[in-house]
C-alpha cells in the first residue's frame, strides 16, 4: 500500500476540489493534530462561511434517512454540502462501526457532497476537535451547508450545540415519547423538532411538544417548530427545509448568526487552550508528585485531598510574556 | 402414560443404577441440543409426562404430533424437490427436465438475485448477477422457457420469490398456465413469500418497508386461496430454513416462523376473511441441521404447536386448518469447502431426521455447495440420497417410528415449551414488521450467530475438517460455472419483449398500479393484467419504491 | 456482517457498506480513505465485481492505497485468480475472524 499524505501536493489538489485530497487531509486532521496549523494556514484570505446544521436523535430514529432526503434536496437546488456523521465507539474495543453511509447511497455519488463518517472517540483532543477541524476543511473546500449527525442529545461527549447554527432534534412516536421530551434539557436545545413517523402514528408526540415549547421560555424570539417527517417517502421534508432555512434567516436578521458563530470559535478556543495547558501542567507537575498525593488519601487522608492539590498547584506560576 | 405404582418402582431401580455411576467419569464436553438444552445421560418412563391420546394421538387426528395425514408415506412418499435454477431459463429447464427423468417429483425454482431483489437485468447496479446465483425470472417469456415442456399439472412447483417480489413473479408463472391451457383453479405449487428470509435471512437491495412487505405477503394469500383464485396453491412458505442458517438455533426457528405466521393471520382477518377460509393453505419450510434428535424432535413439535395456536388463539373450526405441512431443507450451514465428500454423509443423516420427522417434501444439498452451485453429478447424488431412504432403508414402512421413545418424547415435550416461550418474547415486541423495523429481530440474530461462531472458534461445536482434523480447502471438486452468456441472453430477451408489447397501453396499466399501490389495495388483479401486457419484475418493483420508498434494514453489527 | 463485528470488536473502525454497487464501493473507501477495502460475495459474481471494483480504483489512480480483502462463497480455485487481479487475501468459508485480524495488522502500515 503507498500512500501519498505530503501536504503541498494534497493542498494543492483540495484547491482544485479534488475529493481524494480532501478525504486525506481529513485522515491527517484526524490522526495527528501537529498536522493542523500548517494545513489551515494554507487557507488564509479564503473567506466561505458554510452553514452548519447539526442533526441529533437516539439511535434508529431514522436520521441517516433523514440526513439523505434532505441533503437530495438541497442537492437538486445546486447547493454542495459537506456531512459528518459521528458513530458511537465501543468503550471496551476502541472498535467502531459506521453504518449511516448506506442510507445515503441516493446521494453519495454526487459530485457536490462529501461524506465521512467518524467514530466517536480514539482521537487525540476528543471527538468535538475532529468534528471542529472537518467542518473548517468543509469551509475551506467551499461547502454551502455542513450537516453533522451525532447519537443522543445532552448525554454525547460533544453537543452538537456547540458547533452548529441550526439544531434539528429527531424523535420517533413510540415507546417512552414522554421519556423522551422529558430528557434532561431537550427543550433547550433543539432549534426544529422532528417526529419522523415511520409507520403510523406521531401525532399524539406532536401536540405533547407543542405544548411543552409553548411552556417553555424564550429568550432567543425563535419559537421552535415541530416537523412531521417521513424520511422513508420523503414526506414533509420539504417542510422541514423551509423551517431550517427560516430560522437561518432569524438568526441573520437577529444578528445571533454572529453570535453562534462567535460561540463556536470560542468554544474551540477554550478547548484549545485548556489542552495546552494540561500540556504545560504535565511538564511541570511530575507523575511522583501526583503518586504521593494518591497515596496519602489512600492511607486516610482523603479529607485533605483538596488542600494537597491546592498546595500542589500554589506552585505552578503562570506568566504572560509581554508582546510588543 | 403409566401406571403410577409402576413407576415407582422404576424409580427405585434407577436410584440403584444411578449408584453404579458415581464412579464413572464423562467425557468433559457439555451434553446439550444445538440449542442448549441439557440432555441426561439416560431417559425413562419416568421422564415422559405426556398422555398419549391428548399429546400425540393418531396420525391424521389431532394435535397431529404423529403426522398430518393417516397413512403417511403408506400412501405417498415426501415429494422430492431439488431447489435449482442457473443461468437462463432454458438452462434450468434442462436441469429440471435431467432431475425428472432421474426420479425428481417435484420442481422448485431457485432465482438469482436480481429477481429476489427487483431488478432487471438491464440494470447496471446488478448485471454481473444475472443467473450466478439461480435463474433469472424478469417477464412472462421467461416463465415459458422454464416450463417448456413440463408435466407442471401434475408436478408441483415452488417458485422461491419473497413477499418484494411473489406478486409479479407469481401472476406471470400463473398467466403463462392459463396461455398453455391450464385451470389455474387446480394448479399445484409453492410460493415461499416469506417476509423474514427477505429482511433477515439476506441484505436486501432497495426493498420497501416491512409493513408493506407484509401486506404484499397477504395480497397473494388472499387472492390466491380465500379468493378462490389458485385455491390449491401454497400461496406462502413460513421459511425458518433461512434465518436459521444465520446461525439461530431450533427454537428460535420455530419462534420466528410461528409469530411470523400469527402476524399474517392476523392481517387476513383484519381484511374479513375466518382463519377456516385460508389458514390449511400456509406452508413452512424448516431446516434439518445437525443435532440429530433434536431436529426430530422439532418438527413433532412444531406440529402440535401450530395445533394449539390456531386451534386455541384463532378458534379454527375445521380440523383441517390446524394441520402443519411443511418442506425441509438440508443445512447448507454445516457444509465445508474443505471436503466436500464428507457433505455428502451430513446431508443423509440430515435427510433421515426430515423423514423420520415426517416431513412432505424434502430438499437435499449437493455436496459441492459450500463452492458453487451445485454440477450435475452433485445434484443427482443429492437426488439419490433420497431415493436410497425412501427405497432402500425401508424407512417410510411404518409412521412416526421414533414415537414412544422416552428421548424423543421428552425432547418433544421440552421443545414445545421453549418455543412457546420464545413467541411470547417476540410478541411483546409486536407482530413480526414491528420486531423487524425495530431491529429487535436483527439483534436476535446477530447475536445468535456471534454465539455459533465463538463456538465453533473455540472448538465446542466440532466441524469436522476445519476446526477438528483440519485440512485445505478441497482442490478436486470440479467448479460449476454458470453461463457468462446470461446476462447478454436476458438483456436481449427484454429488449425484444418490450419492443414487442404495446408500451402505450402498459403506460395505463402502470398508472392503475401505482393507484392501487397508493391505495394500498390487493395488488394481484393489476399483477395478472401487467404481467401478462409483458411488464418486467423490474419495472413493477420500482413502482413500489417510487410509492412507497425504499427501506434500509436496521441490521445490527 | 461477522467479520465487521469481529473486526470491530478488535479495535478497528469499520464502515459497513452494505449493498452497494461499485461506484458506491469506491467512492465510500476514497471519502473515508480507509485502509482495507473487504468485498463479501456469496452469489457467485465473485469474479466479476472484484475485477469491476479494482478497475475503477485503477482508473481513479488510487488502487494501491487500498488493501483489498474478498471473503465469501468462492472456489479455491478462484483465489488464484483474484490475487492476480490485485487482492492481497481470500477468505472462503469456514474462515476465523482472527485470521483476517491478523493479516490486516500484519499487511496495513506497511
Amino acid at each position: 500500500m503507498k500512500r501519498n499524505y505530503d501536504i503541498d501536493v494534497l493542498i494543492e489538489k483540495f484547491k482544485k476540489k479534488d475529493k481524494i485530497a480532501l478525504a486525506r487531509l481529513i485522515t491527517l486532521v484526524e490522526n495527528n493534530p501537529e498536522t493542523t496549523t500548517n494545513i489551515f494556514n494554507n487557507f488564509n484570505g479564503s473567506e466561505k462561511d458554510s452553514y452548519i446544521i447539526g442533526i441529533t436523535g437516539s439511535p434508529g430514529v431514522g436520521k441517516s434517512t433523514l440526513v439523505n432526503a434532505l441533503s437530495k434536496i438541497l442537492l437538486e437546488s445546486g447547493k454542495s454540502i459537506g456531512i459528518i456523521s459521528v458513530d458511537p465507539t465501543s468503550p471496551f474495543t476502541g472498535g467502531a462501526f459506521l453504518g449511516d453511509r448506506v442510507r445515503m447511497t441516493d446521494v453519495s455519488l454526487h459530485p457536490n457532497i462529501f461524506i465521512r463518517s467518524l467514530a466517536s472517540r480514539g482521537y487525540k483532543g476528543g471527538i468535538s476537535r475532529a468534528v471542529f477541524d472537518i467542518s473548517l476543511l468543509y469551509e475551506a473546500f467551499g461547502m454551502d451547508f455542513i450537516i453533522i449527525e451525532t447519537v443522543g442529545v445532552g448525554q454525547s461527549e460533544f453537543d452538537i450545540y456547540n458547533l452548529a447554527y441550526t439544531t434539528v432534534v429527531i424523535m420517533v412516536p413510540g415507546y417512552g415519547d414522554s421519556i423522551q421530551i422529558q430528557k434532561a434539557g431537550i427543550i433547550e436545545v433543539g432549534d426544529i423538532y422532528v417526529v419522523n413517523k415511520k409507520d403510523l402514528g406521531g401525532e399524539d408526540i406532536v401536540v405533547q411538544m407543542e405544548m411543552m415549547l409553548d411552556d417553555a421560555t424564550i429568550q432567543s424570539g425563535w419559537r421552535a417548530p415541530v416537523v412531521m417527517t417521513n424520511s422513508i417517502t420523503g414526506e414533509g421534508v420539504n417542510s422541514l427545509i423551509e423551517k431550517i432555512m427560516d430560522h437561518k434567516e432569524h438568526l441573520e436578521l437577529s444578528e445571533l448568526l454572529k453570535e453562534k458563530k462567535k460561540h463556536r470559535f470560542a468554544y474551540k478556543i477554550e478547548e484549545l487552550l485548556s489542552s495546552k495547558i494540561g500540556k504545560v501542567l504535565e511538564s511541570l507537575i511530575s507523575k511522583d508528585d501526583l503518586n504521593k498525593i494518591s497515596n496519602s488519601v489512600l492511607q486516610g487522608k482523603k479529607f485533605k485531598i483538596y488542600d494537597m492539590v491546592h498546595h500542589l498547584f500554589s506552585n505552578v506560576k503562570f506568566e504572560m510574556k509581554k508582546s510588543d | 402414560m403409566f401406571d403410577e405404582n409402576y413407576l415407582k418402582k422404576i424409580k427405585e431401580r434407577k436410584q440403584e443404577w444411578d449408584k453404579k455411576l458415581e464412579n464413572t467419569k464423562e467425557r468433559d464436553i457439555k451434553f446439550i441440543t444445538d440449542s442448549g438444552i441439557p440432555i441426561k445421560n439416560l431417559y425413562t418412563p419416568l421422564d415422559v409426562k405426556s398422555n398419549y391420546l391428548e399429546n400425540l394421538g393418531f396420525p391424521g387426528n389431532t394435535p397431529y404430533t404423529r403426522g398430518v395425514y393417516p397413512n403417511m408415506y403408506r400412501g405417498r412418499l415426501w415429494t422430492m424437490r431439488l431447489f435449482s435454477g442457473h443461468g437462463t431459463p432454458e438452462e434450468t429447464n434442462k436441469r429440471w427436465k435431467f432431475l425428472y427423468s432421474h426420479g425428481e417429483t417435484g420442481f422448485s425454482a431457485a432465482v438469482d438475485a436480481l429477481t429476489f431483489n427487483g431488478i432487471d437485468p438491464t440494470n447496471p447496479d446488478g448485471d454481473a448477477e444475472v443467473g450466478t446465483s439461480g435463474v433469472p425470472l424478469y417477464c412472462i417469456d421467461s416463465m415459458f422457457a422454464l416450463t417448456e415442456g413440463l408435466p407442471i399439472d401434475k408436478v408441483s412447483v415452488a417458485l422461491i420469490v419473497e413477499p418484494f417480489t411473489s406478486a409479479p413473479v407469481c401472476a406471470m408463472y400463473y398467466n403463462m398456465a392459463k396461455m398453455r391451457g391450464l385451470d389455474i383453479k387446480t394448479l399445484m405449487g409453492t410460493t415461499q413469500n416469506d417476509i423474514l428470509t427477505m429482511t433477515v435471512g439476506y441484505v436486501p437491495y432497495k426493498n420497501v418497508n416491512p409493513y408493506h412487505i407484509l401486506r404484499l405477503a397477504c395480497d397473494l394469500i388472499e387472492w390466491c386461496v380465500p379468493q378462490k383464485n389458485v385455491p390449491r396453491w401454497h400461496p406462502i412458505n413460513f421459511t425458518g430454513y433461512n434465518y436459521r442458517e444465520g446461525g439461530i438455533d431450533a427454537i428460535q426457528e420455530l419462534g420466528f416462523v410461528f409469530a411470523s405466521a400469527c402476524s399474517h393471520i392476523d392481517n387476513l382477518i383484519e381484511r374479513g376473511w375466518k382463519v377456516d377460509d385460508f389458514v390449511n393453505r400456509l406452508a413452512f419450510h424448516l431446516s434439518a441441521h445437525k443435532d440429530f434428535f433434536e431436529e426430530i424432535a422439532k418438527y413433532r413439535a412444531a406440529r402440535r404447536i401450530w395445533y394449539k395456536l390456531i386451534k386455541d388463539r384463532y378458534e379454527a373450526k375445521n380440523p383441517r386448518s390446524m394441520e402443519f405441512r411443511f418442506h425441509v431443507q438440508t443445512a447448507g450451514s454445516s457444509l465445508t469447502a474443505q471436503s466436500p465428500n464428507v457433505n455428502i454423509v451430513r446431508t443423509t443423516i440430515q435427510a433421515l431426521e426430515a423423514a423420520l420427522g415426517g416431513v412432505q417434501s424434502l430438499h437435499t444439498n449437493s455436496y459441492d455447495e459450500a463452492i458453487c452451485l451445485p454440477s450435475k453429478e452433485a445434484v443427482l447424488l443429492a437426488l439419490r440420497t433420497q431415493q436410497v431412504i425412501q427405497d432402500e432403508t425401508r424407512v417410510p414402512n411404518t409412521i412416526d417410528p421414533l414415537a414412544g421413545s422416552y428421548f424423543i418424547e421428552w425432547l418433544t415435550d421440552e421443545l414445545e415449551e421453549r418455543v412457546w416461550s420464545y413467541i411470547d418474547k417476540i410478541e411483546k415486541v409486536g407482530n413480526i414488521a414491528k420486531a423487524l423495523d425495530t431491529g429487535w429481530l436483527y439483534k436476535e440474530m446477530r447475536d445468535a450467530f456471534m454465539r455459533r461462531q465463538n463456538r465453533i472458534e473455540k472448538g465446542e461445536e466440532i466441524v469436522l475438517g476445519v476446526n477438528k482434523f483440519p485440512v485445505p480447502y478441497d482442490q478436486t471438486t470440479t467448479v460449476f460455472r454458470t453461463n457468462k452468456e446470461a446476462v447478454k441472453i436476458e438483456q436481449e430477451r427484454i429488449i425484444n419483449l418490450r419492443k414487442r408489447r404495446d408500451n402505450a397501453k402498459l403506460e395505463t396499466l402502470f398508472d392503475k398500479l401505482r393507484k392501487v399501490c397508493e391505495k394500498e389495495e390487493n395488488v394481484m388483479p393489476i399483477m395478472m393484467e401487467i404481467t401478462k401486457e409483458g411488464a418486467t419484475v423490474g419495472e413493477i418493483c420500482d413502482v413500489y419504491r417510487e410509492v412507497w420508498g425504499i427501506w434500509e434494514p436496521p441490521i445490527a453489527i | 456482517m461477522v467479520v465487521s463485528r469481529g473486526l470491530r470488536d478488535a479495535g478497528m473502525e469499520v464502515i459497513f457498506g452494505g449493498f452497494q454497487n461499485v461506484e458506491q464501493i469506491v467512492e465510500s473507501a476514497i471519502s473515508e480513505d480507509v485502509d482495507v477495502i473487504g468485498l463479501s460475495m456469496h452469489s457467485g459474481a465473485h469474479l466479476a465485481y472484484t475485477e469491476r471494483v479494482i478497475n475503477l480504483l485503477k482508473e481513479k489512480g488510487v488502487k494501491d492505497h487500498f488493501l483489498i480483502l474478498v471473503g465469501g462463497v468462492i472456489p479455491v480455485k478462484d483465489f488464484l485468480v483474484l490475487k492476480e487481479m490485485g487482492v492481497a487475501n481470500v477468505y472462503g468459508p469456514g474462515t476465523v475472524v482472527r485470521d483476517i485480524v491478523k493479516f490486516i495488522v500484519e499487511n496495513i502500515k506497511k
